[in-house]
């Protein structure tokens, strides 16, 4: 256990010095500032507009750390080398994989609460109000992306290339939110192969519709703790895959 | 790979499968709350609607929806109606349950007078009743639209005043302010000058400019006629 909380205590830190991450978190930072402009825009509803929108910037900037983080982070560290000093220093694969993602999931609720923050003291400035459902909809988006990075390492220890990883990891992301429509065309395509195809991609793809809380429509009375346990399995799955695939890799 | 850590992801990946039936349920609450109908389908809106950003791209339509409404006003009262019951539709396939899109569209097409088309806004209204059915606002609209429709004007009047002390509409307000001015004018009863003034006073901060101007030029020229 020490030596995976060590493990993630360097991957938060290295994950931070990233140039490219500090670049990303301050465009976010940035853009959230930018829709304030949105509410000369938006005639009465200037408020719900900054927090819409505000809560998907939030979303989208820190997918894209995520994305790039966490896709590369087990190939980069085979192509700098620097997985050869950690495994030799008695931490095993496992331990290392588990590391890297916790420390992903630190990064990733750090951005997420400092972004949070910051529209939400915007939205307090424009004289706004939040509600419990706007906490629930950052608590969300980290848990989503806490998913997303789980299946970014996985795909960087399958795959050979940093594209690759990438490209899998965003495909999932996004069918992962198309599953309702998804599972619509399986039942249009009735009797045929596509209906099997289309229903195993169903239950196999992360659900991230489920866990996508800020665009829930209507009054929703869902199982939150369903669903947070739903991400937990499902990362320790993924988890398990890749380390899986990681001990029969020869580095 | 250590033992223990093969039996907790053998276990997930089973616990995953045993999940699936409670999470088709979860899955049908989301689905039963979404837009039922066809119209406002488009690839952009469908797009949205599949990327699970319909509250994002709902906001942005309505901002759209917003701007074309401003510019659309003066012009061709055909080609205006036609665009503003497109963007309705396309914000409510989105997001049926946000009430402006309604109350702002129906709004429009009922009281603005080169339009007047009240078959139109009781449409719309209508389906904003549809997926918010205990929203008040939406049944003073529809009353207003049927009121205005048989040109009842006093309860059109009255209506308009109960919707705007819930929620600010500065079409409504701009009519009311025109509407007491007149019958001021045709009464000479001062009560009705002081309700005019009011709603003048009240669309100052208006965030529509063409709104604001006239409000300003009226307080004026009432100032002027005190003097």
């Amino acid at each position: 256990m020490t030596k995976i909380l060590t493990m993630a205590k360097y991957s938060f830190k290295e994950n931070i010095s990233n140039k490219i991450f500090n670049g990303i978190i301050m465009f976010g930072g940035i853009l959230i500032f930018a829709t304030m402009l949105l509410d000369e825009l938006a005639l009465y509803e200037g408020v719900e507009v900054i927090r819409d929108t505000g809560l998907f910037f939030t979303e989208f900037m820190v997918m894209f750390i995520v994305v790039y983080l966490s896709a590369t982070c087990v190939l980069k560290a085979i192509k700098e080398k620097s997985i050869y000093l950690v495994l030799t220093k008695g931490v095993g694969k496992e331990e290392y994989l588990t590391g890297t993602l916790l420390g992903m999931m630190y990064t990733i609720f750090f951005n997420v609460f400092l972004m949070g923050g910051v529209l939400c003291a915007l939205i307090w400035k424009m004289g706004g109000s939040l509600d419990i459902s706007f906490f629930v909809s950052l608590l969300f988006i980290g848990l989503k992306l806490s998913l997303l990075s789980a299946v970014g390492i996985m795909f960087s220890v399958v795959s050979e290339s940093y594209v690759t990883a990438i490209l899998f990891t965003v495909s999932t992301y996004i069918a992962g939110h198309g599953l309702l429509e998804l599972k619509e065309v399986a039942q249009k395509l009735k009797g045929t192969a596509f209906e099997v195809i289309l229903n195993i991609l169903y239950t196999v793809l992360p659900k991230f519709h489920l866990l996508n809380y800020r665009d829930y429509l209507g009054d929703v009375h869902i199982n939150l703790w369903l669903l947070t346990g739903y991400m937990a399995v499902y990362m320790t799955a993924m988890l398990f895959i890749a380390t899986a695939s990681f001990s029969k890799k020869r580095l | 790979m250590r033992k223990n850590y093969f039996i907790l992801g053998i276990g997930a990946i089973l616990l995953l499968f045993a999940m699936e039936g409670r999470l088709k349920k979860e899955d049908y609450k989301i689905h039963s709350k979404s837009y039922k109908e066809r119209s406002g389908m488009d690839r952009n809106t469908f797009a949205a609607r599949a990327l699970g950003i319909k509250k994002t791209a709902r906001s942005f339509l309505w901002m759209g929806h917003v701007i074309k409404t401003g510019a659309l006003l003066g012009g061709d009262p055909k080609e205006g109606i036609e665009a503003l019951k497109k963007g309705s539709e396309r914000i409510s396939y989105l997001d049926p349950y946000f009430v402006r899109n309604y109350s702002f569209t129906g709004g429009i097409l009922a009281f603005i007078r080169t339009y007047k088309d009240f078959e139109g806004a009781f449409g719309i209204l209508e389906k904003g009743m549809r997926y918010n059915p205990n929203e008040s606002m939406l049944k003073k609209y529809l009353a207003g639209t049927v009121a205005g429709k048989k040109g009842n004007r006093r309860e059109l009047l009255k209506l308009f005043e109960e919707i705007v002390k819930e929620s600010r509409d500065d079409l409504l307000m701009n009519t009311l302010a025109f509407s007491y001015e007149k019958i001021y004018e045709e009464s000479g009863e001062r009560q009705y000058l002081e309700k005019s003034i009011y709603y003048w006073k009240e669309l100052l901060d208006s965030k529509d400019d063409k709104y604001q101007k006239r409000a300003e030029e009226k307080l004026l020229k009432y100032l002027e006629e005190e003097k």
